[in-house]
């Protein structure tokens, strides 16, 4: 039963006093109320946080092919413009390094016919040997080398969001 | 106010209430499902079907691992980002060939061969919104107020013609036709293309850079887009642009899609190096203006006579 308090607003009972409390139905409203709070805070939670990480980002994908492995003859080093990569193919295997020098991100030379320097950053003087070792020069770091496949059409890709840690060759 | 009415009111706030949390939720998490997911979902069981792991088993177990991801195409040349390739996924592959859309393969592998997607991209030729990834927003059809559809088919030559000059090079004969009849029907007399014709219409140079926003589309049926408003002008000038002077010309349906691929070929866009046609050293393009004054009505014959002396 409502009643009037001393501003006239009216009021409404707790407690149903005109008869039995219909409890399946407050438990009933109870357990919507709680389901329907979950998914909306719950849903509203997960996308901010999805929120935090883009699906995509206005720049070339890091994923790319490179061209079929004819293009790639034994002995070659080939740098793939636009990229900052070299593609390299020895007897052994073959593998994509980064030409982004790690000292302050010019963009390395390869130096030819030379057996000990293989990279030379024209920025700072950086030396680099064949396998991407630092050998003088102000770099802190080697070079990385990055993931490579042959996919199914027979041509290879480079995944440079990945850094090939152990220097494996892609053996074809 | 009655008890009853009180009460009823109380459970109807209640309810709405949840109900507006609820569909709040619900909102947000169909914002996560997206077409393109189930595309590459289902495009990734074909494809692990078609491959088996033994021929090449880091690339097999790259793509189980794989999650569904926007893939995209940056063409600094054409200053487009495209993602056709979310869902176009075995465009370039050949192991495609003969799928249902979107997974099939191109119908044309030697022109991709030329024409590599991660050089060029998708709308340079097809149009289209690159940058959108559903169905209806990449506007396959035409979207009032968007007017950069789709190419249709029978118009896909005049994108060829926005790089090669050359038209018999490329062996596009819609084109080839299209600039015959340009010439046959006189076009020149009143319109103006890279400075030959006559000046009583619109020059036409670079009628393909023209905004698609600038036409009229009261008076067009067949959609907000610069190819039904060509199409449609072509069959009836006076009605698409009231009070043109442009006759009606006698042309049938394949003819005026041929010479509305050439008309929307002509574009003044200049490309790099990398992105030109290569074209033969002696060609020469092809004159569009082929009425020659009559001798005796030129007064500058005789002025150039004074001149010599």
């Amino acid at each position: 039963m409502s009643s009037q308090n001393s501003t006239g607003a009216t009021i409404l009972p707790f407690k149903n006093s005109d008869g039995p409390v219909d409890e399946d139905r407050r438990d009933f409203v109870k357990k919507m109320g709680v389901a329907a709070l979950a998914v909306g805070v719950g849903g509203g939670a997960l996308q901010c946080v999805r929120y935090l990480k883009p699906n995509v980002l206005y720049e070339p994908s890091k994923v790319f092919k490179v061209g079929a492995l004819s293009n790639f003859p034994i002995g070659s080093r080939i740098v793939i413009e636009g990229r900052g990569i070299e593609v390299v193919r020895e007897r052994d295997g073959m593998h994509a390094i980064s030409l982004v020098c790690t000292h302050l991100g010019c963009l390395i030379k390869p130096v030819e016919n030379d057996p000990d320097v293989g990279y030379m950053c024209p920025c700072h003087g950086s030396t680099f040997a064949h396998k991407g070792e630092v050998q003088g020069g102000p770099a802190p770091t080697d070079l990385p080398w990055y993931e490579m496949f042959m996919d199914h059409t027979g041509a290879i890709v480079v995944d440079t969001s990945k850094v090939n840690q152990k220097r494996t060759k892609l053996v074809v | 106010m009655e008890k009853a009415v009180l009460r009823k009111l109380t459970t109807f706030c209640i309810v709405c209430g949840l109900a507006c949390i609820a569909l709040l939720g619900m909102t947000v998490i169909r914002d996560g499902q997206r077409e393109w997911k189930d595309y590459q979902q289902e495009y990734k069981e074909m494809l692990l079907k078609k491959i088996k792991r033994d021929a090449n088993p880091t690339f097999y177990d790259r793509v189980a691992a794989s999650e569904p991801e926007i893939r995209q195409v940056v063409i600094g040349e054409f200053k487009e980002i495209e993602r056709c390739t979310t869902c176009h996924l075995g465009i370039d592959d050949p192991l495609f060939a003969g799928e249902k859309q979107p997974y099939t393969t191109h119908p044309n592998p030697e022109l991709m061969k030329h024409h590599p997607v991660e050089k060029f991209g998708c709308t340079i030729c097809h149009g289209g919104q690159g940058q959108a990834t559903t169905f209806y927003g990449s506007s396959h059809s035409t979207i009032p107020n968007w007017p950069i559809t789709l190419v249709s088919k029978g118009l896909m030559q005049s994108r060829c013609g926005y790089c090669h000059k050359d038209y018999e090079a490329i062996g596009a004969d819609r084109l080839v036709k299209g600039r015959e009849l340009y010439k046959e029907m006189h076009c020149a007399g009143c319109h103006k293309i890279d400075d030959q014709g006559g000046g009583v219409g619109p020059d036409l140079s670079a009628f393909a850079d023209k905004d698609p926003g600038g036409f009229d589309y009261n008076y067009v049926e067949g959609g907000h887009s610069k190819q039904a408003w060509v199409i449609e002008h072509f069959k009836d000038p006076k009605k698409v642009s009231p009070g043109s002077p442009m006759s009606r010309p006698a042309l049938s349906d394949e003819q005026i899609e041929y010479l509305a691929t050439y008309v929307l070929s002509l574009t003044r866009r200049e490309f790099t190096r990398h992105y030109t046609a290569k074209a033969k050293a002696d060609f020469v393009p092809p004159k569009l203006d082929d009425v020659v004054p009559e001798p005796d009505l030129s007064p500058a014959a005789g002025d150039e006579e004074d001149a010599g002396r």
